[in-house]
């Protein structure tokens, strides 16, 4: 099986990334992906892009050089209320929100608190996946993480950038992480995290990681065509269904 | 001679050291080859870069990976190994005693880059193995130490077989074979290495000690092809008998 999904990429929108959304897509064509998820940072982080942004993102193609593009954001856990740093009425026209936990909004602190911001964010139902869970500036409680997600059915991403360093230390968390959700038989989904389009479709180590801990094929969502349309698809109902989580 | 095949293949390594395939990659590539067994031994601790993170968490889920394949596959049986280094010129092994019995198939091999037991062992013998394997460099003090240390290991520790013996690091054969063969471990054909191996299989036969021929293979492509070293030990005339992995054909 082969990868036909990218769920986490950034453009120079988030301020810090160094290609166009255009280069971003023409590079995931190239690599015959399908799927792409486009997935700026919420405006907390330095340099990310106003609230606009995604509000904006309809006028967007919903496909282009022959690959769907996913309107994501990567946004940031602001507290342990689990308080995100875009309003719902923007998160609710997007397709995929990706959560995670960055210094510049969430002061590292205990697993217990790191864990509780995570915990409550993924209560939130427009909440569809946790980034890069293995960093180890943010220690975790991986086995109540697992478990609330798998609840929620909500992913856990395997980042493979975090792999190559971005995020010193990783590895073992990752590993970690895979092998249990392996033995759950969780399902995963990789992401890039490119922040340059040479690195959009780049998940061998993160696919390597997944396969080496014994997680099947079927369980890594980048694999499978009708896998990554069937969960836009349920979240996307979840999202309309969902009673709004208030949120203190 | 009787003919003969071999039905396991016991020395493949996987992600969880040097190798690129998951479990799964190499049980998969073991039945396309028709073998009724498969043996995943990674590197252990000791080897440098390539030796297995965290050894004992890792062996455990390779375990239950394995306990899996076998359960909903069957076939091939996969058995879960070690490629463990020694790491002392007392053939002092890289993972305790407890950790190996656990296990279904023990290697031990000698490596030139291994974390050694201690500075000494380094300096006395890593060190020059290293050189000599790089240079000409021969010393019949340090092929004494090789192969007591070798000695040492497979007496003091659950050592099934002996891993891929004269590559690489200079040892007296005729010792190490004699010695395998009074306590009942055999000696490695690695396929892998089989055109250089001739002269130290000559050199263990008169011992009477057993062999098992292996792939060492480190991608599922290369798990199971085991024609070098067949080809070797018919041209050696080696009985079926004292070749662990092999069965005879009817």
């Amino acid at each position: 099986m082969t990868i036909i999904a990218d769920m986490h990429t950034h453009t120079i929108v988030s301020g810090h990334a160094y290609s166009t959304l255009d280069e971003n897509l023409r590079a995931a064509s190239a690599k015959r992906l399908l799927f792409m998820a486009t997935t700026e940072h919420g405006p907390c982080m330095p340099g990310a892009p106003h609230a606009y942004y995604f509000s904006n993102m309809r006028i967007l193609p919903r496909e282009l050089y022959g690959v769907r593009l996913i309107r994501g954001i990567e946004a940031n856990v602001l507290n342990t209320a689990g308080e995100l740093d875009l309003p719902e009425r923007f998160l609710r026209n997007l397709d995929y929100v990706a959560v995670g936990l960055h210094d510049d909004c969430f002061a590292p602190a205990s697993v217990e608190e790191n864990t509780q911001a995570l915990l409550t964010a993924m209560q939130n139902p427009l909440v569809d996946t946790v980034v890069h869970p293995g960093n180890p500036k943010f220690p975790l409680d991986i086995s109540r993480l697992l478990t609330a997600a798998a609840e929620q059915g909500v992913l856990i991403e395997i980042n493979n950038s975090s792999l190559l360093g971005s995020r010193k230390g990783s590895g073992e968390t990752c590993g970690i992480i895979a092998r249990m959700a392996s033995e759950r038989r969780m399902r995963v989904v990789l992401g890039s995290d490119a922040h340059y389009a040479g690195s959009v479709g780049e998940l061998t180590k993160a696919l390597n990681l997944a396969r080496c801990a014994g997680i099947a094929d079927e369980y890594i969502l980048n694999l499978s065509k009708d896998a990554v349309e069937q969960f836009v698809e349920q979240r996307r109902q979840r999202k309309q269904t969902a009673r709004k989580v208030p949120i203190k | 001679m009787k003919d003969w095949g071999l039905f396991a293949d016991l020395h493949t390594h996987t992600c969880h050291s040097d190798g690129h395939a998951a479990i799964t990659g190499n049980a998969a590539a073991a039945r396309d080859r028709g073998l009724k067994q498969v043996a995943i031994t990674d590197h252990g601790p000791g080897n440098f870069g390539v030796g297995m993170k965290r050894p004992e968490l890792t062996l455990a889920a390779m375990r239950e990976q394995i306990n899996a394949w076998n359960k909903f596959e069957g076939s091939p049986e996969v058995l879960l190994g070690i490629e463990a280094n020694v790491i002392s010129r007392d053939g002092d092994l890289d993972l305790p005693d407890e950790v190996l019995k656990g296990l279904d198939v023990v290697i031990a091999s000698l490596h030139p880059l291994v974390r050694p037991a201690s500075l000494l062992d380094g300096l006395t013998l890593f060190a020059p193995d290293l050189l000599q394997r790089l240079t000409k460099f021969r010393s019949r003090r340090l092929r004494n130490a090789n192969t007591k240390a070798m000695i040492e290991a497979v007496s003091r520790h659950p050592v099934s077989f002996v891993g891929h013996p004269g590559l690489w690091i200079d040892i007296d054969t005729r010792e190490l074979a004699k010695a395998c063969a009074k306590r009942d471990t055999a000696l490695e054909i690695n396929c892998s290495h089989a055109s250089e191996l001739e002269g130290y299989v000559k050199a263990a036969l008169p011992a009477g000690v057993d062999f098992v021929i292996n792939s060492d293979a480190h991608t599922p492509e290369v798990v199971g092809r085991l024609e070098p070293g067949i080809a070797l030990a018919q041209r050696l005339r080696i009985p079926a008998e004292r070749i662990r992995n092999a069965y005879v054909r009817e």
